[in-house]
């Protein structure tokens, strides 16, 4: 199996309600590649979250509850019988709109630091962070008994090696304009800075403050004894 | 900052203060005026610093309500006491190094002017940066005795090299050889008149030399350079301090760094990005202003047709006065205000992504990596609609009604906004997202009281008197929402559309409808700037902070302020503490400004620090 194949079978699986230890080749596939483990120790996470807590029960007549409520409430205050939103359809498509653009709103935050949080084939380590805090909160007993979920040690390790792993990906799949710019700037102004702040060491130095100024010729030790 | 280097900066300070308080009992004669100091030295120069009237600044700034501050702010009292003894070793070295009681050496031996120079190593691989040091003394006797004084130390520690005489247009001057104390730099010293000259090379200061027994400034002169000219376009005549930088004197240096880098590396490539930038750059020039308050303005011009596109595009993205300065409040305790725009910048972006996509494989690539994050499609696609101008302020709450538990401040965000696409009789974003605020806001109420059981939130919308319920356009209302917030039952949350589809929102009916109100009190008015507001005019980005006004509302006692670290899990002793340092920072000073105006071809940064007496 190969790392672009591991995610779509992966996912058949699940949606099979197969369990993955039925999936040889999945497990197989993960005992190789660092990538595709950590990518399945999220998902064996995020099921372990979703299962752990109890669906509760719907109450009897909630939908109805929600349509007779919701209906008044599309009415603006102040307005009695004026519709504000004439195109039913609009708003649902808006409000939907708006969802996805909070959620998008939470994506870009979560990836503030210029990284998806999770791309094919690679874990980030963050994601991976918080999804073994979320397996220890809610299954440890899982965490330990799971031949394929690792100790938190490896997780450390790798969240570590990720960004030397980013080095190696084309670029596009992770710069974004803007990041790290400042230290670029700094870095190409250096020609600019190093000989700047050597001259004015100098001549620090030849006043006696500068390195191996005031303290080195018994100034301070002169203050202290005085 | 270590502890080493941060034990040497307060010395330094702590040596100013007391040579300007010392100048201020000892006024001597000012010495007779030579040449402009920049006229000695070549238009090649790299940097160039001058200081104009150091000593009387100095005496200025201690006196000044901003010095009497911070002589009273409790950290520097510690400090004080705590180095008094070290301060003392200070002024005796400076006196066993100079001869002159360090309470005279700002006022008779630094005098009024004083130029250091830098110039950029001509190989920076083997070469070493050049520099200047020109001080003109109060006192020329006192001058020469100086620098026999530290002759006479330099060889006592065996860094003498030797002297010279030079002869130059009739005149004989005699140059002593110094060296540093690792013995890796030289240093040439003399004396024109009351001016001391300190070069670290021997054709520098000869050239110097040349240049002030010239009675015309040579063409070739800093003093004649357009760009240093044009940098001094407009100086601050209170201006303790004026910074140059010459941008052509680096070019090859920077080339030569360059060349070192791998070709087509991410490095060589960001590191040719700053260079054509800096290639498009004119001058950048500072200033610094001491009292009557302290004021940093930095000026960097470019030429606009030489930057690169992708730079030019931000640039004219980000230029222009922002209209939602004129919108904050006087009495703001923090105010920000910007312009950006953002349609113009997602477009830059997303062209930059996809040509780099391009480049580093198969167009299907850079296709996938918008079909797997569409979020990120949406957001490029919302942007045009946002901006220009932006802005938002936090004030003291104005409503005296306000029920118990409420913040004792309002907050205010506004942001311009446009059709989604350029030309079109379309609404205005914030028009299209109004109603479905409403919407969502709507089902946040039902749910939250369903869910409680009691009709704790609502929303209802308000006239613009805030008292009767208008019909007419929705934009014209202010939407109120009660009872949503978590853990902040009473908290409102109020929004708005103006009629220049302007979005409003704010933690307060009142703050929104405020906010668009014709104002007789504008920041603007009062930004502690000159009468005319210098070149900033109508700032492009503004940040303010009116710790004076923190001051006034952190004196209604500890709950007042409480809301700034309500979501902190602070226990009763960790909320005091803080409170009282904030007390402690904000009598330092009563107003804090930085302001920026960007042109096509200039940017302009103030930082002004004001206490009133």
């Amino acid at each position: 199996m190969r790392c672009e194949e591991f995610e779509a079978r992966l996912n058949e699986v699940l949606d099979e309600r197969r369990a993955l230890s039925s999936a040889a080749e999945i497990e197989g596939h993960a005992r190789q590649c660092g990538g595709c483990r950590e990518l399945l120790r999220l998902y064996e996470a995020m099921l372990a979250g979703l299962t752990v807590d109890k669906v509760p029960a719907v109450p009897a007549g909630l939908t109805a509850r929600i349509v007779s409520e919701a209906a008044p409430s599309m009415l603006r205050p102040g307005r009695d019988n004026v519709k504000i939103l004439p195109f039913p359809r609009l708003v649902s498509a808006m409000s939907l709109a708006a969802a996805v653009l909070l959620f998008a709103a939470g994506w870009l935050w979560l990836n503030r630091g210029g990284e998806p949080a999770f791309k094919k084939g690679q874990a980030g380590g963050a994601d991976v962070a918080q999804a073994d805090h979320l397996r220890q909160t809610h299954r440890p007993e899982q965490a330990k008994s799971n031949p394929v979920s690792a100790n938190p040690g490896p997780i450390a390790a790798n969240a570590r090696s990720d960004k030397h792993e980013r080095a190696a990906l084309p670029e596009a799949e992770w710069a974004q304009p803007g990041t790290e710019w400042a230290q670029e700037v700094a870095n190409g102004l250096q020609p600019v800075t190093r000989p700047t702040v050597g001259a004015i060491n100098g001549f620090l130095n030849l006043w006696g403050i500068g390195d191996r100024g005031i303290r080195d010729r018994g100034v301070g030790d002169q203050g202290r004894r005085s | 900052m270590s502890h080493r280097v941060g034990n040497l900066f307060w010395s330094a300070v702590g040596v100013i203060l007391l040579t300007a308080a010392a100048h201020a009992a000892d006024k001597t004669g000012q010495p007779a005026r030579e040449a402009p100091l920049p006229a000695w030295i070549g238009d090649d120069v790299g940097i160039c610093l001058e200081f104009d009237g150091l000593p009387q600044n100095c005496l200025d700034f201690y006196e000044s309500p901003l010095g009497k501050r911070l002589r009273g702010f409790p950290p520097v009292v510690a400090w004080r006491e705590q180095h008094r003894a070290q301060l003392a070793a200070i002024r005796a070295e400076i006196e066993r190094r100079t001869g002159v009681p360090a309470k005279d050496l700002c006022g008779r031996l630094i005098g009024a002017r004083v130029l250091f120079a830098i110039w950029p190593p001509h190989d920076p691989a083997i070469d070493k940066p050049s520099a200047l040091l020109l001080a003109e003394a109060g006192d020329r006797e006192l001058l020469q005795s100086t620098l026999e004084r530290l002759t006479a130390v330099r060889k006592k520690a065996g860094k003498w090299r030797g002297t010279q005489t030079i002869e130059l247009a009739g005149n004989s001057y005699t140059v002593e050889a110094l060296a540093s104390d690792d013995e890796q730099s030289e240093f040439f010293i003399t004396s024109v008149n009351s001016v001391a000259v300190i070069a670290t090379s021997e054709p520098l200061l000869r050239n110097v030399l040349e240049r002030c027994a010239d009675s015309e400034p040579r063409t070739t002169s800093l003093a004649s350079s357009q760009a240093y000219l044009a940098s001094r376009e407009r100086p601050t005549k209170e201006a303790a301090a004026n910074l140059f930088i010459n941008p052509r004197a680096w070019d090859d240096a920077l080339e030569a760094d360059l060349k070192q880098k791998k070709p087509g590396s991410e490095e060589a490539r960001s590191q040719a990005a700053v260079v054509a930038v800096w290639r498009a750059t004119d001058y950048v020039a500072a200033s610094l202003q001491v009292a009557p308050r302290l004021r940093a303005e930095l000026a960097w011009k470019w030429r606009s047709d030489a930057l690169p596109p992708a730079v030019r595009e931000v640039v004219a993205s980000l230029a222009g006065p922002s209209e939602f300065v004129e919108m904050l409040p006087a009495d703001a305790l923090v105010a920000l205000a910007g312009r950006a725009d953002f349609g113009r910048l997602a477009r830059l972006v997303v062209a930059e992504q996809w040509s780099k996509a391009a480049a580093s494989g198969p167009r299907s690539d850079a296709q996938a990596h918008y079909n797997d994050h569409p979020e990120t499609l949406l957001a490029w696609a919302l942007a045009p609609g946002l901006g220009p101008a932006w802005g938002g302020y936090l004030t003291a709450a104005r409503d005296q009604a306000r029920a118990e538990g409420s913040p004792s401040v309002d907050v205010v965000f506004g942001m311009e906004t446009r059709a989604l696409e350029h030309a079109s009789d379309r609404p205005a974003l914030a028009r299209s997202v109004e109603p479905l605020l409403h919407a969502w806001f709507s089902a946040a109420v039902a749910a939250v009281n369903r869910q409680s059981g009691a009709p704790h939130a609502s929303i209802r919308s308000l006239g613009r008197s805030l008292g009767a319920q208008t019909p007419g356009d929705p934009g014209d209302e202010v939407t109120v929402v009660t009872g949503i917030v978590p853990h902040r039952p009473e908290q409102e949350l109020a929004y708005r559309v103006d009629e220049r589809d302007r979005l409003w929102i704010g933690t307060s009916a009142a703050s929104v409808a405020q906010a668009t109100a014709p104002r007789p009190d504008r920041l603007l008015d009062n930004l502690p700037l000159d009468a005319d507001r210098g070149p900033i005019g109508t700032p492009s980005g503004l940040a303010y902070v009116n710790l004076a006004a923190w001051r006034t509302l952190a004196a209604k006692g500890r709950a007042a302020i409480d809301f700034l670290w309500q979501d902190q899990r602070l226990d009763e002793r960790a909320k005091e503490r803080k409170y009282r340092e904030l007390l402690a920072v904000a009598q330092l000073a009563d107003r804090l400004l930085l302001a920026t105006h960007l042109d096509d071809s200039t940017v302009r940064l103030v930082l002004a620090i004001s206490a009133d007496e």
